[in-house]
């Protein structure tokens, strides 16, 4: 047996972790490729208006929000959870992997403040190449807890569908 | 007569896997989307449009040549799929079919946009970076279009997951809670 508050909070959670795995993933697969061809002098002049201005109030707030969120559905499902352990399981995982992303912008954080600083070539180019392979490793995080999370989700949804009856009405839609 | 429950098994095990197809690729696509509107449109504001139009040729007009449409076309054809598994097996838009349908709908409406957009962002190719009144254009219009269909996208996503919750919600395994 699970809550609807447990499947309220893991669809938020999902929500949040999807928009945090999109952001990673046009990083990783669009914008640092072309950043690596422009130039580390172009991405940190960028950097310094995009990460470090809207993006140092948006980016940890949606991290510690999806946080917060996988944290409090896994813990809801721990406390009522009965015969569920494998998706408590599954949650932990998400919580694992939300809390790892975490740790890396630990790693990935002091890189992009370090440019406001930063003019030389060599020491900017050196942020770039370490911001980049953080920001890889932590988008593999958080695309990993969105499709967790989503997995758990439709766990939920599982055997529901099936016990859907069609309409009698063939134009109930139109009434 | 044995065979409805095999079948009623397997196109819901079919809308399924297309609305988690679907949610995956229109939450990547809505994540890309609110970092733009939010985050990249504003830097690029301050930093100029030959710097955007230079970024934009290899990130725009490098890779995202084919992950952006790939991912819209993808998601767009997930959520129609599942939207139409669905009303042909239901015979209806209520209830649980109304988030389903809607983001069929919403990846639908948004198309047109992107189509609007991508004229903008193709202009980038050959365009001089002197050409002021050009990249001003083109900078408008990808952006106006792309704002607009980053809104729908958001939106698509949001149904998804209202989709998957609430067939959640009629899982006969969810505790009633009183009210």
């Amino acid at each position: 047996m699970y809550s609807a508050r447990t499947r309220k909070l893991l669809a938020a959670a999902t929500l949040a972790s999807g928009l945090l795995a999109g952001m990673s993933v046009d990083r990783t697969v669009v914008t640092m490729p072309a950043w690596s061809q422009i130039g580390a002098l172009g991405w940190a002049a960028f950097s310094r208006h995009a990460d470090l201005g809207n993006g140092l109030f948006l980016y940890p707030a949606e991290a510690i929000l999806a946080a917060l969120l996988v944290c409090g559905s896994a813990a809801s499902l721990t406390i009522e959870s009965n015969g569920w352990a494998r998706m408590a399981s599954q949650l932990y995982c998400a919580v694992a992997l939300t809390l790892g992303a975490l740790l890396i912008t630990v790693k990935a954080a002091p890189l992009m403040l370090g440019i406001q600083y930063l003019n030389d070539p060599v020491s900017l180019q050196r942020a770039f190449e370490g911001f980049y392979f953080w920001g890889n490793l932590r988008a593999a995080c958080h695309v990993l807890a969105f499709i967790v999370e989503l997995g758990a989700l439709s766990k939920l949804s599982s055997g529901a569908l099936s016990s859907l009856k069609p309409a009698s009405n063939r134009f109930e839609t139109l009434e | 007569m044995n065979d409805l429950p095999l079948k009623r098994r397997f196109v819901s095990c079919s809308v399924l896997a297309l609305i988690l197809a679907a949610t995956i690729l229109d939450g990547l696509l809505s994540g890309g989307n609110v970092d733009r509107l939010l985050v990249a449109t504003p830097a690029w504001h301050q930093l100029g449009l030959s710097a955007w139009a230079e970024f934009s040729r290899y990130a725009d007009l490098g890779n995202g040549v084919v992950v952006y449409p790939a991912m819209a076309l993808g998601g767009t054809a997930a959520s129609v799929l599942a939207a139409i598994l669905f009303v042909s097996e239901m015979r209806s838009v209520r209830g649980v079919g109304l988030p389903i349908a809607l983001a069929a709908v919403l990846m639908l409406v948004a198309l047109p946009f992107s189509l609007l957009a991508t004229p903008f962002m193709l202009s980038l190719r050959h365009m001089d970076a002197g050409n002021l009144p050009a990249l001003t254009s083109a900078f408008s219009g990808a952006h106006y279009w792309g704002r607009l269909q980053g809104v729908f996208h958001v939106a698509a996503f949001f149904a998804n997951l209202w989709s998957i919750a609430a067939f959640a919600g009629r899982n006969p395994r969810e505790r009633q809670v009183e009210s």
